[in-house]
């Protein structure tokens, strides 16, 4: 046990200096994906669409890209355009960016639901409120009811946050020298004696993360939703 | 002045308005009254495009626009010529009292900042709540929002100002604080459209009165002859339930 312990402390530190590059790849996925995801919404329930291809297209994007398994997607975006176009120069990309791409595409499909959830639950005299003041419907959204659904949406970003960042640890399979890249090679090369201890240490490390992830998302609901008092 | 007509409209093949002809002049307070379902919010929600009527016309001040070839521009500039009260005032959640009122100035209007802030607070103070300028529109009880609501419509200076039973969602004590509010904006000179079930407040402040049923406009006049003498039977049967109210023994 004490063991156990010594060479957890002495190998956390190693791993700390991987957790940015995982932190940078969620967080840009998180960022992507949540316009992508705005974009969808925006695509799905936009002024004047009643059943219009531009609606079916996210419907189906949706649909197409939440029953993806996230690994199958990864393999395909970093392996698909390479062989298939090995002129484009795709493969001299770095790394990560592939593991970007791929979440943002799988979660924005995500990110949309829990939109379209928030903006549905502002109620609808809002906007009638803001267009019979003469704002245009773009402003309405903007002004009006965007602000109040973005603190609706909130708690789901936060878990979609979390979601994200551990998903990242597949980024591993395409050789991104990330977090869980790390603690692979680190098990290969001590020829898997020190297993438990190792993924231990990465399992404590993406908790930490993510409970400092959660902190934040749920303080910042509070600061905004202070006086305004939107019904949670 | 403004003026509705031939306005039709149909939810789902479901007839709600049958060709309803509204005027209201300048400094003129006109009050619509009638029966659940007789088409009156309807019409107040045609008359700046919140609902689209089927057919007709709509003009504010020299603005005519034919409701079936109005583009969006028009719907705007007929929005920015009028204001809505709502019957649950509908103040912007994430706006303070101040921010609900200036917000329709500086986005839609472009009044600079300062300007605004200054406009509002004055329509605030008009409707009596200046102290309250800070606070979140949950923070206010009904009368108080209302109040807001009442302040949002007359810091635009509008052409008219369309309210929706601006007191059926308020506790019977504070119905008459409102009213006498609206009394006091109409004898400032304040055009105004006005869906009521208050038949006390349109008899002495509205110049005009308008009873729709099955969404026809059934009659109209001056107040005192409409709530005095009724030539309609329709039109009688509707006043019964208010006068009546007194008659039932228990």
């Amino acid at each position: 046990m004490v063991e156990f312990i010594e060479y957890v402390i002495q190998v956390v530190p190693k791993f700390m200096k991987y957790l940015p590059l995982t932190l940078e790849m969620a967080l840009a996925a998180f960022l992507c994906g949540a316009l992508i995801g705005l974009f969808l919404l925006w695509l799905e329930i936009g002024p004047g669409r009643r059943g219009g291809p531009a609606r079916l297209f996210a419907v189906g994007y949706g649909i197409a890209l939440r029953s993806v398994p996230s690994i199958i997607l990864l393999f395909l975006i970093f392996y698909g355009p390479q062989s298939l176009f090995p002129k484009l120069g795709w493969g001299r990309l770095p790394k990560p960016v592939f593991a970007v791409i791929t979440f943002s595409l799988i979660y924005s499909a995500y990110f949309a639901q829990v939109f379209r959830g928030a903006y549905g639950s502002i109620d609808k005299g809002q906007l009638e409120a803001a267009l019979s003041m003469g704002l245009t419907h773009a402003q309405g959204i903007l002004r009006i009811v965007g602000p109040q659904a973005f603190i609706v949406a909130l708690p789901n970003l936060g878990s979609m946050m979390v979601l994200i960042v551990s998903e990242t640890s597949l980024a591993y399979l395409i050789g991104v020298r990330d977090l869980m890249g790390e603690v692979t090679t680190l098990n290969a090369r001590s020829y898997n004696v020190k297993t438990v201890e190792l993924y231990f240490v990465v399992t404590m490390i993406y908790w930490g993360a993510n409970a400092v992830i959660e902190r934040f998302f749920g303080f910042a609901e509070r600061k905004l939703r202070q006086g305004r008092g939107n019904a949670p | 002045m403004f003026e509705m007509r031939g306005i039709k409209k149909s939810f789902n093949g479901n007839r709600v308005l049958n060709g309803v002809d509204v005027t209201v002049d300048k400094g003129e307070v006109v009050a619509i009254i009638g029966a659940s379902g007789s088409g009156k919010t309807t019409l107040l929600r045609c008359a700046n495009f919140l609902e689209r009527a089927d057919e007709g016309n709509v003009r504010v001040g020299d603005k005519w626009v034919d409701v079936k070839k109005a583009n969006k521009k028009d719907i705007l500039d007929i929005r920015r010529m009028t204001a809505f009260v709502f019957q649950n005032y509908s103040l912007f959640s994430n706006k303070t009292a101040l921010g609900n009122v200036s917000e329709c100035l500086t986005t839609p209007r472009k009044v600079p900042r300062d300007e605004a802030r200054r406009i509002a607070m004055e329509a605030l103070t008009r409707v009596g709540i200046a102290d309250k300028a800070d606070d979140y529109p949950s923070e206010l009880s009904g009368g108080q929002q209302q109040r807001v609501g009442i302040a949002r419509a007359i810091a635009v200076s509008p052409d008219i100002i369309f309210l929706d039973e601006p007191t059926s969602a308020l506790d019977p004590e504070l119905i008459g604080e409102i009213l006498l509010l609206l009394k006091d904006l109409a004898l400032a000179g304040a055009t105004m459209l006005i869906v009521t079930h208050e038949i006390r407040f349109a008899m002495e402040v509205a110049n005009q009165v308008l009873f729709m049923d099955e969404g026809l406009v059934v009659e109209s006049g001056p107040p005192r002859e409409i709530f005095r003498f009724p030539k309609e039977e329709r039109t009688r049967a509707f006043l019964r339930r208010f006068t009546s109210d007194f008659d039932y023994q228990i």
